[in-house]
């Protein structure tokens, strides 16, 4: 029982990592996603990694997921048919949304299509002053018509957002009450369970999304807590939330938005551990899977966060995604991955968005694709060796990727295949740049002083020449690259954040009213890390969203730790003070301090197990274990190449490009000029040639 | 060091940390601003401008503030040399012909200081929600004809010293305003978003150098004007020309004539506004400024649209005129504190005119947005209100899609979430919807009309209103039929009901309902080709009446089952098509 298992659930792969607590040592696996039932993939994946060991499920004690499930079914649309119910007379606030123009010289642009189409909400008469108090009663003949309608659609899921529920639910609650009595069949959100913040729009997307992820997750979660017993496994299992933190999964399956970005969030936290071992605070974690890649700026060890996150944008801005009221990782995820498809359009070549996804997969998979992807051209390039596919284990078929990228993409442009599968890499990488440009350069974040770690089963084969375009002087490749996300899972604490809306200027808050607001929170986060089971240091902390009476936007304070006793409020006004002064640069001395939205944080921080660390070399440079033709430009095309062997690489070693290194999960290429040294986790720590 | 010597990513780090300045200053004021027209509503905008006044970057807000900074700017050095300027000083104006061309729009201009030098200007503007004058929220049509009545003027001042707020300037505004906390408090929030720019170029500056800052300025503005005159060069030569009307000015006041020729000439483009009505005795008057930045915003729409920053090296090549005394250049002392208004005419009647030489790059004619404000007496509170709404339609049909919903098209604004305005307002919003039949037919449907009701539970309550097309409807193209007209309505459905005037003022007792409808917007190309499938979405979906299917598409569907019936279709699409003429002809010729 002294083993703990990180599983990551991606678009095409589910990844692996297997800690021994004892000796901190680390297996890692890697298999192909099972689309149809990703439970097969995780149960036969993990069971592989066991044997392997001559390990046994009641050999684990701890099993923690990550999926991107919930992002990917978001942006691919595959969610359950979802029903609204609405306050009468406020069908269209999902349509209408903010009215925001994310590009204002953009004649062109479109708002997000809503999750749930215009004849699907059904409002209800009833409603409430800003108070909660109740101006019109629930007018229940409604809700049973808005049942019938949506059982006649064959809806799968219920939204209720209702206006001002957030500051009295009852209404929602008693519609809550009908759904599960005459339909119980039906998943159900409503808003103010999952996010009693004000602003109908955000909060009404947070509650469909919830809702459209609902049915998925919880036969995901279910089949795979099946799974798991039905092998034996006697632990508890655990979901990575969108916050970073960890979470039981049975609670997931309620509240899926919480977990909608969960393996690149497991993954930046990895990013920042690999960067803080290698003595660096201010990275860019870089994620490159089969289906998307993802990129978060992390300053000072701390991943960017936001308190509202935006799933499926349709630009590289604010205001273009789906909006959640969920605090989370400011991540920017774009549709290039090795599996993205490329095609030829208006006689210009794009990769992406689409993906060839696991299932056929890239053409050189050999399981039925015929579309060239990223993948097919890095096997052209002589970057990825057809027979150390997962170290040999999946054969890639070369002849599919010639016929895919000549027909596909050589023969409609009149290229040479090799001219084809380079233009295919550059555009990906182009791709990539302008995403990770985003949350760097366009924020006046000097590339020159930021390193990039890249990771994902194609971060490795793409990060070198990134960076380069990108100006980076530095990058971390870490050993196995390709199981990042699931390391992640074995390094988070467990963490609730929970909030609630009550509008109150701190001068009318007695000390008892605060602490039994607070308290209720801090309940019912106890109450949650209690249902973790996992036993650590708890922190639970206080804080509250902000302002000035009158203003309509808060910062977020951060509050002693309670019970308060007489004498909180001067410190309460002073901490808001100071902290609205050093970001605005004056505070106003005769506002009214006023408390918005009240937050906990409750934090279980489990005993830390260190990575671990790889015996050292006499030093001196690392051997190829062979050599191959592999395509560089910078050194005039198809170049003779050292092939290194990750796994007998040790610390102390150094290496120059052009090289490909070779591991069972993902291959790193290094581009003439650039130089490697092997830290003692086995990470490249890479300098960039090139570098301006 | 000249711009040569800038390497690439130097250049693209200081042009990124440029505009994310700007924007993070107009994140300060807005939130920081205590106006529900600034705080929600994002009436307001933020630019960079370099030590000699050029504007080197914006953030993507208003058009209509950004184009005129560079006149306040101007303005506010005439009256305030550098050596007469100390950090903290920030100088404040809201003439209507030195700035955005109404009263409200407060200019707040803050040197900025690095190692004792003037190196660049912050600047800001901000709708402030009252100025005084005859209404509340001193936008009057009716009942006024010079500016005096509109509320106060600043000429240049310093409203800060010292980054304190100057106490005499300060009560004098205090004094001649309905909700004088509100006001001061967005001032102040003025004030902080100059501060933070501040706080920011300084630090670019230690970062790179100052003469590494300038350098690259330059750069951004040569490359901006290069860029500017490629696209230009791509539109056909030619003169091109539209012309459109403005419903009235207020009660019993006939409609306003429009025109625009543009000339495209190589890498120069000239608007010229020639044949538009003379300006009018009342609050609708765009002043130059105003036309200005309109114009440059629909040129840069057709041309660079978002693939480039918005500066003043984008500017270099376009040249506009409007008649001195026209509506589009009125002269003091004329009133102009509803001229908002004008905004989407002037974008909608460009794009019309750009339409014979790009149909691939305009929209179809837009909704115009309602902006009524009503004042009072809050019950809850005992105090004064001033309550501005914003009621946004959608954008006109496109070359390729439908239009898009609910979406402005001249303006980049947020709506105010209704549980916000009923949590600071003595006010119920009873709906919140969309229009059906009211998108323009078209081989792509123009966006539906937006409706809000809004219960009014103050006291001592008056509504000036601000809405238009509702008597000339927004024009379809190539073929596209035009979009419904918009409407005021009090105690709507009811046996009281009553059409309020687009611009009136009117007393609103306790309780009364308005409902402010938007027009639709215009369609795209011949309806009689839209894909049938689409129509049965928009009926599935009830943005088209099962009538009007067959009306304005000739898409006859099953009323049980809403299926396309394919026979009945090809054969009244065929009747509509003998019968001709139904419909407006095409304001433009078919390419």
């Amino acid at each position: 029982m002294a083993f703990r298992l990180g599983f990551d659930v991606g678009g095409t792969f589910t990844d692996f990592a297997l800690q021994d607590e004892r000796t901190g040592q680390l297996f890692i696996g890697k298999c192909l996603t099972t689309p149809d039932d990703p439970a097969r993939g995780v149960l036969e994946g993990a069971q592989a990694l066991l044997e392997e060991r001559g390990l046994g499920w009641t050999d684990v004690h701890q099993a923690i997921h990550a999926a991107t499930l919930g992002a990917n079914t978001v942006i691919e649309r595959k969610g359950a048919k979802t029903g609204l119910i609405t306050t009468r007379g406020f069908r269209d606030v999902l349509e209408i949304q903010r009215q925001l123009r994310y590009n204002i010289h953009d004649l062109f642009l479109d708002k997000h299509p809503p999750l749930v189409p215009r004849n699907l909400i059904a409002e209800v008469a009833e409603r409430l002053w800003h108070d909660g108090t109740v101006r019109q009663p629930l007018d229940e003949g409604d809700v049973r018509r808005a049942l019938a309608l949506f059982q006649a659609d064959d809806v799968q899921a219920v939204a209720v957002c209702l206006l001002h529920a957030y500051a009295n639910p009852a209404h929602e609650r008693r519609i809550g009450e009908i759904v599960r009595a005459q339909a119980p069949h039906l998943a159900l959100t409503l808003a103010s369970d999952i996010a009693p913040q004000y602003r109908e729009y955000e909060r009404a997307s947070t509650a469909v999304v919830n809702a459209y992820l609902q049915p998925l997750m919880a036969r995901y979660i279910a089949r795979i807590s099946d799974a798991l017993a039905a092998s034996g496994y006697r632990g508890a299992w655990y979901m990575m939330q969108a916050n970073g933190g960890l979470s039981r999964a049975a609670l997931m399956a309620d509240m899926p938005v919480r977990s909608v970005e969960s393996g690149p969030a497991a993954g930046v936290l990895m990013a920042a551990r690999y960067g803080a071992l290698a003595g660096v605070d201010d990275l860019i974690a870089f994620d490159m899977g089969g289906t998307t890649a993802k990129a978060c700026l992390i300053k000072d060890r701390q991943p960017a966060t936001v308190g509202t996150m935006e799933i499926d944008r349709l630009a590289l801005r604010a205001g273009s995604g789906l909006p959640i009221n969920q605090a989370g990782m400011d991540l920017v995820e774009i549709g290039a991955g090795g599996g993205s498809i490329a095609h030829v359009s208006h006689g210009l070549l794009q990769v992406g968005p689409h993906s060839a996804g696991a299932d056929p997969g890239p053409a050189c998979y050999g399981r039925g694709g015929r579309r060239p992807t990223v993948t097919d051209a890095d096997v052209l390039l002589g970057y990825l060796n057809p027979d150390y596919f997962l170290g040999g284990r999946m054969h890639l078929d070369r002849a599919a990727a010639e016929a895919a990228v000549g027909e596909h993409v050589a023969r409609p442009l009149g290229l040479g295949l090799d001219q084809a599968a380079w233009g295919i890499y550059q555009i990906a990488n182009v791709n990539m740049e302008r995403a990770i440009r985003a949350i760097s350069v366009e924020q006046g974040h000097d590339p020159r002083t930021l390193t990039l770690v890249a990771f994902g089963g194609a971060g490795p084969l793409h990060a070198a020449r990134l960076g380069r375009s990108l100006g980076l002087g530095r990058a971390i490749l870490p050993a196995a690259a390709g199981v990042t996300s699931a390391i992640g899972l074995l390094i988070a604490d467990v963490r609730f954040d929970l909030a609630r809306t009550r509008i109150a200027p701190l001068g009318d808050l007695d000390v008892a009213t605060l602490n039994a607001v607070f308290g209720e929170l801090e309940v019912q986060a106890r109450a949650l890390l209690d249902a973790t089971g996992i036993a650590g240091e708890r922190r639970i902390g206080r804080s509250a969203d902000m302002r000035y009476a009158g203003q309509g936007y808060e910062l977020e304070i951060t509050l002693p730790d309670g019970p308060w006793a007489e004498g909180i409020h001067a410190r309460i006004r002073a901490a808001h003070d100071a902290h609205y002064a050093a970001v605005y640069g004056y505070a106003e001395p005769d506002g009214e301090a006023e408390l918005v939205t009240w937050k906990v944080c409750a934090l279980c921080l489990p005993p830390r197990v260190e990575l671990p660390r790889r015996e050292a070399a006499t030093g001196g440079l690392a051997t190829p274990k062979g050599r191959r033709r592999a395509y560089f430009p910078e050194a005039g095309g198809w170049t003779d190449t050292a092939i290194y062997d990750r796994d007998a690489l040790r610390p102390g070693m150094a290496l120059a490009g052009p090289a490909v290194v070779e591991e069972r999960e993902s291959t790193t290429i290094l581009l003439p000029d650039d130089t490697a040294a092997v830290d003692e986790y086995g990470s490249l720590i890479v300098t960039l040639g090139g570098a301006v | 060091m000249t711009t040569t010597d800038i390497d690439r990513i130097t250049l693209g780090v200081v042009w990124g940390g440029l505009l994310s300045i700007a924007d993070e200053a107009g994140i300060t004021l807005r939130r920081t601003a205590y106006s529900q027209a600034v705080r929600e509503g994002r009436d307001f905008s933020a630019a960079l401008f370099d030590h000699r006044g050029r504007m080197i970057a914006q953030g993507d807000f208003s058009p209509g503030h950004l184009g005129s900074m560079p006149s306040a700017v101007r303005n506010a050095v005439a009256y305030f040399p550098p050596d007469t300027l100390q950090p903290g000083d920030a100088i404040l104006l809201n003439d209507a012909h030195m700035g955005s061309g109404h009263l409200p729009d407060f200019f707040l201009t803050t040197p900025i200081f690095y190692r004792g030098e003037l190196i660049a200007f912050a600047v800001n503007c901000a709708h402030h929600i009252d100025v005084g004058g005859a209404v509340p929220g001193s936008q009057a049509v009716e009942g006024v004809h010079e500016s005096y009545q509109e509320g106060f003027r600043v000429l240049p001042v310093k409203g800060f010293v010292g980054g304190e707020p100057v106490a005499d300037i300060h009560r004098i505004i205090a004094a001649n305003v309905r909700v004088p906390d509100v006001v001061l408090g967005d001032l102040r929030a003025q004030r902080n978003a100059n501060r933070v720019a501040e706080r920011r170029i300084g630090e670019l500056a230690d970062r790179y150098g100052l003469d590494t800052l300038r350098a690259c300025w330059e750069h951004i503005l040569d490359h901006s004007e290069r860029e500017m005159r490629a696209a230009i060069r791509e539109i056909p030569g030619g003169v091109y020309h539209a012309e459109d009307y403005f419903d009235d000015c207020g009660r019993d006041t006939g409609p306003i004539k429009l025109c625009v020729t543009i000339t495209v000439d190589g890498d120069d483009a000239t608007i010229d506004y020639g044949g538009t009505d003379p300006q009018t005795r009342s609050g609708i008057n765009a002043t130059m400024n105003y036309t200005l930045a309109y114009s440059y915003f629909t040129m840069k729409c057709v041309t660079l649209q978002n693939r480039l920053p918005h500066n003043e090296g984008c500017l270099r090549p376009i040249r506009v005129f409007a008649p001195p005394g026209s509506v589009l250049n009125a002269q003091p002392p004329c009133a102009s504190g509803a001229r908002a208004i004008m905004q989407q005419r002037i974008v909608d009647l460009l794009l019309q005119a750009f339409a014979q030489a790009l149909p691939d790059r305009v929209i179809a004619p837009s909704a115009h947005w309602a902006n009524p404000i009503f004042g009072g007496q809050s019950p809850r509170t005992g105090r004064r209100f001033i309550y501005y709404e914003i009621i946004v339609g959608g954008s006109g049909a496109r070359p390729h899609k439908d239009g898009a919903e609910a979406m402005c098209t001249s303006f980049n604004l947020e709506n105010i979430p209704c549980e916000v305005s009923e949590a600071h307002f003595p006010v119920l919003i009873e709906q919140l919807a969309f229009v059906p039949d009211s998108g323009g037919a078209g081989r792509f449907r123009g966006g539906c009309a937006l409706r809000k009701d809004v219960r009014m539970l103050g006291e001592d309550q008056r509504l000036t209103n601000l809405a238009e097309r509702q008597r000339f409807q927004p024009p379809g193209l190539f073929g596209g039929r035009p979009g419904a007209l918009g409407r005021t309505l009090r105690s709507p459905g009811t046996p009281g009901e009553e059409v309020l005037h687009s611009k009136g003022h009117y007393d609103i007792a306790t309780a009364d309902v308005v409902s402010f409808q938007t027009s639709g917007t215009g369609g795209y190309g011949d309806p009689l080709v839209r894909d049938p499938a689409a129509v049965q979405r928009d009926v599935v979906c009830g943005y088209v009446s099962l009538e009007a299917a067959q009306r304005e598409y000739g898409v006859v569907l099953d009323p049980q089952t809403l299926a396309v019936d394919e026979a009945a279709t090809a054969r009244r699409r065929a009747e509509l098509r003998a019968a001709g003429g139904e419909g407006t002809p095409p304001r433009c010729p078919l390419v």
